[in-house]
């Protein structure tokens, strides 16, 4: 009975969202609070009906109940506790679910924190995330509902994907879930904006910790993504311009964009409408995100007729969203007048430039994802568009972005100026430069060009914290004084440091990965060694072992260091017993920031192991930099000035007053 | 039944939950304008931050204050045009409201699980499966219960000696051959477990006596040479191979040691006649000797294709020349072992078509259709 | 259940579980074997350089570098012959391309069909570049004025007693 309660629960949040999705909008519009209000209540409740929804089916993975057809056909009942919770998001209609649980819990967590959101607002937004809400779940119950039954159960499941059954699955995708919905929210509050034509300097402040919120998953879930598929697939490859991750990436360049440009019309009501359309688009690309990749149309046209019944719905709900927001957008966009004025060099000109190079990289990952689509429906021509199209042109427009930024943070407001600017960055240019002389002189085969960008991780790493060493000032200031003003900065002004910071370190370690990596392909057998990079490893033996689920043949490398020490390092081939899946393990040992990667390829009969060993210097900075990038945001979200207060609730009647009320002593 | 109650509560409470603040009292009637107030105050404070840390200086300081200023004078006129604050009204709008939600959220949440709910399947947890009453369980549970135990105590090598006749007898040849093996690696190797791997070998390879199995049926009858399965076996491998003489020599040992009426004579007497009528003419339809060498070369998924492959041949070649009996045989067989059921009922009528005058053999071609059925 | 992925193939690098989630499997192991390697390094490594811009046919956008379908195998060991016969870069791609089409470049080339793709972030740059210069010309920034009597009286009011 818990099941099928959790699928009455969950059919039931869509019969609230389908009130939710009109009542308060209605209520909004004909000004009467008591409709609006019931969208408070109508969210928490959608979102405690569709976690018992969601919770009943993580009982029956966790129990193993086989007539549930999904736990049937994605789950093992030996699989290690881990696995069964997360094999619940592992498949198609289970992380659709979990998609819709995570919306209605922001949903609700907009009507519990958004105390501080004008009624009119809070309504409109509710019901545009009900909108949302009412698609995906349709989605689900109709086309893939994870509550069907079987009638006679089998006594064992199909076992999760063995590639699945990794810690990096049970985190990875709720995290980009978080950041995909979490767009949602600045799009719901885009479109209230156009549906009450009312959008200004209170909106962008209204919608900033969302975005950033979203933002912070967003960046969490691709770097963890990023690093899951580094060590699980085992090709040492940390970045593949695949649709699927540029599918990830998309978001998290439009949800960057937004962030700054939400900046600009917070602090001076300028961009309005340009920040609007990027709301739309973010979540526009989650969209496509969450869709177009679960629909297969991204590997081939054809994908799209196997399964006629989601792929037809899965347009609509494209069309419908993407469309009906665009339409909206285009009616309305006209009666939002432009804010403040600004010259080209200015803090606005800074984050106006970071906009146009984000967006045109945006624009540039999405047409390559989608041109060898587009270009098959429109002559039948067949070609691909793969990393080397994407690193030739995403790269180069990021250079001269990169290089902006960090004159950003130091122009001021309406009118900045640029020698002033660079005055204060002397100590990131001396930084850079000296990179540079030191790369070319210490590594004859690094081309200029590498030399080049490392200068620039420099420059951004120094660069970022210019602003702060401007405010405080040790010099003039004296220790203590510059750690008390220090202390005293916004948390915004830090969070920017160290996101760009971050930016900085990952862009050192792609460069240092990408030039000085080096590889060695050997085939061994017990007793042999190989050399890479100072390393000496010595394949010792091969221990079988057998695990609840899988067996596997554990490869025993001992391991040299140039530094004298001496390590084991186990790569494994596994098989995984249900499905008869071979899979390989691959090996890491990280020092310092450098790791030595091992990963196996075939065994042939006479015991020889096809071994790859790379070398991967400072290749771990792409993820911490990741890290700076969500501490960063943290630090801007934690800005207690981000927070508003809502106007106190002093009168407490039912009589109309339309003017001057007592206000909340902030 | 009791699910309907608990889902129409659930329900009721919903409805009840979200119309309450549509009448709720004691609601405050707030302006837009409160709220763009906030903003005004904090955005102020912001200033007045900066302006205290040194980041912009007394002109600027005052440019922002104005412009704030000026935000907030545009948004009061606005305001007031619009008169945009929100009420609470009484009366019709939210009665229009209510009457909805209650029309909707019932039909749409009954009416909708009414169609896609399975109301009548109840949960089925695993364990809760396995622990039912024992002399009501199907063996597949039965079996899943010893293989739970197994897992928790791999070591138990009787263990597996119970649950390895299970896997053969319900088709799980693979599974019968691993527990087989795992049975002698743990109790170490007796003749009668030798025999019986070698049988689930054999059984797994679709009736072929592979290298491995052959090698087994040899060390048990070298073991226990009054045994007769390792006998038969081997002799069988000796047909399979191709090796008549030895075959002929095998057979004629086997039927003398065994008694009048053992169930296995009949079967002993036919391959011996096939051994015997090889060694003068090969007739049409066995494998050659090419054939099986090729099949030793094969991994186990790849020996029940080439098996498959080889029954089809042998069908081919029936249908060219049916005149041949131990072909037929070998068909119905061949059939029987693959559990292609229909194929082999289809080839028990044709060949008891063929062979109208030959009453052993359909004695023989009864007895296989009533094992089949 | 029908699959909404046609995963015959070995998966590409994935990030998503979004697809992950419903395939069915690649198995994984290693792309060049150390039996192709050739014994001259300069041209081992323009064989790799090449063979990391052409395309595994049989899989989802994987150069054949990374991929150990046969296919793959069939296409490095090709590729390293017509460069040890002395086959330029160039030829070496047209050859393939002659013999697999423009799918098989994982670069697609310049051409009236790739217009779009290829001019795509240089025109957006420009026509942004562009935008911007004609509004900002048509607008100057004079400084906002300081606040008037006038307005301040009217923004207290607003505020009643500010503290």
């Amino acid at each position: 009975m818990i099941v099928e309660l959790g699928h009455y629960t969950l059919v039931l949040a869509l019969a609230l969202a389908m009130v939710q999705s009109v009542v308060p909008v209605f209520g909004a519009k004909i000004g009467h609070l008591g409709l609006m209000r019931m969208a408070n209540q109508t969210s928490i409740m959608m979102a405690v009906l569709i976690s018992f929804s969601f919770g009943a089916l993580t009982w029956a993975y966790v129990n193993s109940d086989f007539s549930v057809t999904n736990v049937w056909q994605n789950s093992h009942s030996l699989q290690p506790m881990l696995y069964k919770y997360s094999s619940v998001w592992g498949n198609h209609e289970g992380s659709l679910l979990l998609w819709v649980l995570i919306l209605s819990l922001f949903a609700s967590m907009v009507s519990i924190f958004g105390k501080n959101l004008p009624p009119e607002l809070k309504a409109n937004v509710l019901g545009v995330q009900a909108w949302i809400l009412v698609a995906f779940l349709s989605f689900v119950l109709i086309t893939s509902n994870p509550f069907e039954r079987l009638d006679n159960p089998p006594l064992e499941g199909k076992d999760l994907n063995p590639i699945l059954q990794d810690v990096g699955l049970a985190i990875h995708p709720p995290m980009l879930y978080i950041g995909y919905v979490g767009l949602s929210i600045t799009f719901a509050f885009a479109m209230a904006a156009l549906i009450s034509g009312r959008l200004d300097a209170a909106w962008a402040r209204w919608v900033r910790p969302w975005t950033l919120i979203a933002w912070i998953f967003l960046t969490a879930g691709i770097a963890m993504g990023s690093y899951w598929a580094y060590y699980e697939l085992g090709w040492g490859g940390w970045w593949f311009w695949d649709p699927v991750e540029n599918a990830s990436f998309m978001p998290w360049l439009a949800a960057t964009a937004l962030l700054h440009s939400a900046l600009v019309m917070e602090k001076r009501e300028a961009l309005k409408i340009w920040t609007v359309l990027l709301a739309i688009v973010a979540f526009s690309m989650s969209l496509l995100g969450t869709f177009l990749v679960r629909s297969g149309v991204l590997t081939s046209v054809h994908a799209f007729a196997t399964d006629p019944e989601r792929g037809v719905f899965i347009l609509t709900i494209l069309v419908l969203f993407i469309g009906g927001s665009l339409t909206l957008f285009v009616l309305r966009a006209g009666i939002l007048k432009s804010g403040g004025l600004f010259a080209p060099i200015s803090r606005e000109g800074a984050l106006v430039f970071n906009n146009l190079f984000l967006t045109s990289a945006l624009a540039t990952v999405l047409v390559g994802t989608l041109y060898p689509l587009m270009l098959e429906a429109v002559n039948g021509a067949k070609i691909s568009v793969g990393p080397p199209f994407f690193n030739l042109t995403f790269g180069p427009l990021m250079m001269p972005l990169l290089l902006a930024v960090p004159f950003g943070p130091l122009l001021s407001w309406k009118r900045g100026d640029l020698l002033a600017a660079l005055s204060h960055l002397y100590w990131a240019f001396g930084a850079a430069l000296l990179a540079i002389i030191l790369v070319i002189a210490f590594s004859s085969d690094a081309p200029i060009l590498a030399a080049l960008v490392i200068g620039l991780a420099f420059w951004l790493m120094i660069g970022a914290f210019a602003e702060i060493s401007l405010r405080t000032d040790v010099r003039k200031n004296g220790l203590a004084k510059a750690f008390d003003r220090a202390r005293g900065l916004p948390g915004s002004t830090w969070g920017t440091a160290f996101a760009h910071f971050g930016l900085g370190v990952t862009l050192l370690g792609i460069v240092s990965v990408s030039i000085f990596e080096t590889e060695v392909i050997k085939a061994m057998k017990v007793g042999e060694s190989a050399t890479i990079s100072g390393h000496q490893l010595t394949l010792k033996g091969i221990n079988p072992r057998k695990a609840s689920n899988y067996n596997e043949d554990i490869i025993n490398f001992e391991v040299l260091s140039p530094k004298g020490e001496k390590f084991i390092m186990r790569p494994a081939k596994r098989i995984y017993t249900t499905r008869r899946m071979p899979t390989t393990e691959s090996a890491i040992n990280t020092s310092g920031f450098s790791q030595l990667y091992v990963s196996l390829g075939e065994v042939s009969e006479n015991n020889l192991i096809t071994v790859r060993m790379w070398w991967k210097p400072q290749v771990t900075l792409i993820w911490l930099g990741s890290l700076f990038m969500m501490f960063g945001g943290l630090l801007s979200l934690a800005d207690r000035r981000l927070r508003v207060g809502a106007p106190k609730r002093a009168v407490k009647q039912a009589k109309v007053e339309t003017d001057v009320q007592v206000p909340a002593n902030g | 039944m009791i699910f309907w109650i608990i889902a129409v509560s659930v329900t009721v409470l919903s409805i009840g939950i979200i119309i309450f603040p549509i009448f709720g009292g004691n609601q405050i009637s707030v302006s837009t304008l409160d709220f763009d107030k906030e903003i005004y105050k904090a955005r102020l404070k912001e200033i007045e931050e900066e302006r205290k840390l040194g980041s912009i200086d007394e002109q600027r300081y005052q440019y922002a204050v104005a412009e704030e200023g000026r935000r907030l004078l545009t948004l009061a006129d606005k305001n007031n045009d619009l008169n945009s604050t929100a009420i609470l009204k009484s009366g019709k709008s939210g009665l229009y409201g209510l009457i909805f939600i209650v029309l909707v959220v019932p039909v749409v949440a009954l009416g909708g699980y009414s169609k896609l709910g399975s109301i009548t399947t109840p949960d089925q947890p695993l364990q809760a499966r396995l622990e039912a009453d024992p002399r009501s369980q199907s063996v597949e549970v039965l079996l899943k219960r010893a293989e739970n135990q197994l897992i928790k105590n791999p070591d138990d090598g009787r263990g597996w000696l119970v649950v390895a006749p299970v896997y053969m007898r319900l088709g799980r040849y693979q599974d019968g051959v691993l527990a087989y093996r795992t049975a002698i690696r743990i109790l170490g190797a007796t003749t009668e477990l030798q025999i019986a791997l070698g049988e689930a070998l054999t059984v797994r390879g679709g009736g072929v006596v592979s290298e491995e199995a052959n090698e087994l049926f040899r060390q048990a009858n070298k073991a226990d040479p009054e045994n007769i399965k390792p006998m038969f076996f081997l002799a069988i491998a000796f047909n399979q191979v191709g090796k008549y003489e030895e075959a002929v020599g095998a057979w004629n040992k086997l039927i003398a040691k065994s008694s009048k009426n053992a169930p296995w004579l009949k079967v002993a007497r036919q391959q011996l006649e096939v051994a015997k009528t090889k060694l003068g003419i090969e007739l049409p339809g066995n494998p050659t000797t090419q054939d099986i060498e090729d099949a030793k070369q094969l991994s186990s998924g790849e020996r029940t294709d080439f098996i498959n492959a080889m029954v089809e041949k042998l069908a081919g070649e029936l249908d060219e020349n049916p005149q041949n009996k131990p072909g037929w045989q070998r068909i119905i067989r061949s059939y029987t072992v693959l559990k292609r059921k229909a194929d082999a009922l289809a080839a028990i009528n044709k060949a008891q078509r063929l062979f109208k005058d030959d009453k052993t053999f359909l004695e023989e071609l009864e007895k296989n259709k009533q094992a089949l059925n | 259940m029908v699959r909404f992925f046609d995963f015959n193939k070995r998966m590409k690098p994935v990030i998503k579980m979004l697809i992950i989630a419903m395939v069915l499997i690649p198995t994984q192991s290693l792309a060049v074997n150390p039996g192709e390697v050739l014994v001259d390094p300069v041209l081992e490594q323009r064989a790799r350089n090449l063979s990391s811009k052409l395309r595994c046919l049989v899989c989802q956008n994987q150069s054949i570098d990374d991929s150990d379908a046969s296919l793959a195998k069939d296409l490095r060991v090709l590729l390293r012959k017509r460069l040890v016969a002395g086959d330029s870069d160039e030829q070496v791609v047209d050859y393939i391309v002659s013999r697999y089409g423009e799918f098989v470049l994982l670069q697609p080339r310049f051409g009236f069909h790739t217009l779009i793709l290829w001019s795509m972030p240089v025109a957006l740059i420009l026509i942004g570049f562009l935008v911007l210069l004609f509004r900002l010309k048509r607008r100057s920034t004079k400084d906002t004025l300081n606040l008037t009597e006038e307005e301040n009286a009217r923004i207290t009011k607003l505020l009643g007693k500010v503290d």
